[in-house]
């Protein structure tokens, strides 16, 4: 009997510490397994931002850049673009417009690369953001839109995110940027895009003035005037949604009395017969050789100071 | 006689098998005994991290560094819905270090209670404080217990140009005093 009580003893002993193992992992799994699940939120909610937030703010950045550097380009080299909508997605992704490099530190793969950079560095995130393309348009005659088609790759200690053909849609305001026709098209200088505040009508003399000294853009419906991305081209086509146009003030080119219309698409294709120009004269009109077509004429609602001028 | 001398071994034996429990139980709760203080380190840290990270500039209320406070009416805050942390990487971005501290300083308050340290450094600079003093770095090295959690933040420079700044890596550092 008395060796049968020390065996339960052992035994007893042995439950006791199988229990206390049990009962000490058990603690620890609960442990390890909420520091995994805070980690697959947290890798989560990484790629979520990076996604959500962070593609939208570097591709309105790098778009914005782009579109700044190829009018800064089309300066310096006296060209236009080729194919706007191509040229400036390139410029936004790679920082080039052809063999050129236009841009540095801002491109939309610079952005990407930082943060890369950071998840790696910070969070120990293997992160791949890769884009795929990139497409420039207009559904609105002063914003353009941007389309980043992109995917996002996210190697962690706890798992794999993998985003595949994530559409990145952002849009930027065309007021601010330079007008490539006027850089390039032979008006010789810089002319800034800028919305006008007079509506349709009805028009008069007075505004006509304040429109030409100000250099504003207007929106006409059924204009044959080019878009701002078709500006960016040599020979710029009408466009049904986006058109948009401003005058040129005579005292700004040489020399100031052309005979060519000076509503800006007009004068840089110089589209208007001389036989169908107009010259807008008066005392209160200080913008001697200003000349519009017939349609202006009408437009402006100057048709009382509108003559005919002597073609040569 | 016998049963006797049974009986005193069945009551050692419950004695033994109790004790070897209780100490049983003992160190593995021991272990878990200083969870608190470090539990509560932890959740001052990410706690300190959601508000930075989640308050937006037009919802705090604070004379200094809220809306229409000193900094918002000098013009050195106009992003109103950057949040405190975006804002103070802001300050970094612009080159404002010093007026990044004071506005650490203004809120600390609310970011973590007395008797906890509390550090702020964006992309490896100390902001918060901009000079780490002797005590400072003491205590710090003396603590326990040290949290850190670090957050990749980025936002507008100028919301005209679109020009952006980060993305940064802001790390906020908290221990118990």
């Amino acid at each position: 009997m008395g060796k049968k009580g020390i065996f339960f003893t052992l035994i007893a002993l042995t439950l006791v510490a199988i229990l206390i193992i049990v009962f000490a992992r058990t603690i620890n799994t609960s442990k390890d397994s909420g520091a995994t699940f805070t980690r697959i939120q947290f890798i989560d909610a990484f790629v979520k931002d990076a996604q959500d937030s962070f593609l939208p703010l570097a591709s309105r950045a790098s778009s914005y850049r782009a579109i700044q550097a190829a009018s800064a380009y089309m300066n310096t080299t006296g060209q236009f673009l080729q194919d706007p909508e191509h040229d400036l997605a390139s410029a936004m992704v790679n920082g080039t417009i052809g063999a050129d490099a236009v841009m540095v530190n801002s491109t939309l793969t610079n952005f990407t690369d930082y943060l890369e950079i950071l998840a790696k560095e910070s969070h120990g995130i293997d992160l791949k953001i890769t884009v795929n393309s990139a497409r420039f348009s207009q559904s609105s005659p002063w914003q353009v839109d941007i389309e980043v088609n992109a995917s996002i790759l996210a190697i962690g200690d706890v798992g794999n995110w993998s985003r595949e053909g994530l559409l990145i849609r952002s849009s930027v305001p065309i007021e601010g940027f330079y007008d490539p026709q006027y850089l390039v098209g032979g008006a010789g200088y810089g002319h800034i895009f800028q919305k006008s505040n007079f509506s349709a009508g009805p028009w008069n003399l007075s505004m006509l003035d304040s429109l030409i000294t100000q250099g504003e853009y207007l929106r006409i419906e059924g204009s044959s005037a080019p878009s701002f991305l078709e500006r960016f081209k040599s020979t710029p086509l009408s466009s049904e949604c986006c058109a948009i146009e401003s005058t040129i003030e005579p005292a700004r080119v040489s020399p100031s009395d052309q005979q060519k219309s000076y509503v800006d698409y007009q004068f840089f294709a110089d589209s208007v017969a001389c036989e169908d120009l107009y010259s807008i004269s008066s005392g209160n009109f200080p913008h001697p050789g200003f000349k519009l077509d017939f349609a202006h004429v009408v437009l402006y609602n100057v048709s009382a100071y509108a003559q005919e001028i002597t073609c040569i | 006689m016998h049963k006797k001398k049974r009986g005193f071994f069945f009551t050692l034996d419950a004695v033994m098998a109790l004790t070897v429990i209780g100490i049983g139980f003992f160190l593995v709760l021991t272990a878990y005994l200083f969870v608190p203080p470090r539990s509560q380190t932890e959740a001052i840290a990410q706690s300190a991290l959601q508000f930075l990270s989640t308050t937006a500039i037009e919802n705090l209320n604070d004379p200094y560094a809220g809306i229409g406070g000193e900094l918002w009416e000098s013009g050195k805050i106009s992003q109103r819905d950057n949040t405190l942390l975006q804002q103070i990487a802001h300050f970094e971005a612009k080159g404002d270090r010093e007026t990044a501290e004071l506005f650490v300083d203004a809120i600390l308050d609310e970011i973590v209670p007395m008797n906890y340290g509390f550090q702020i450094k964006v992309n490896g600079n100390s902001l918060y404080p901009l000079v780490e003093s002797s005590e400072f770095i003491a205590s710090k090295q003396e603590t326990d217990i040290l949290i850190a959690r670090e957050i990749v933040v980025y936002g507008v420079l100028n919301t005209t140009t679109f020009e952006i700044w980060g993305p940064s890596a802001v790390q906020i550092m908290v221990w118990h005093e």
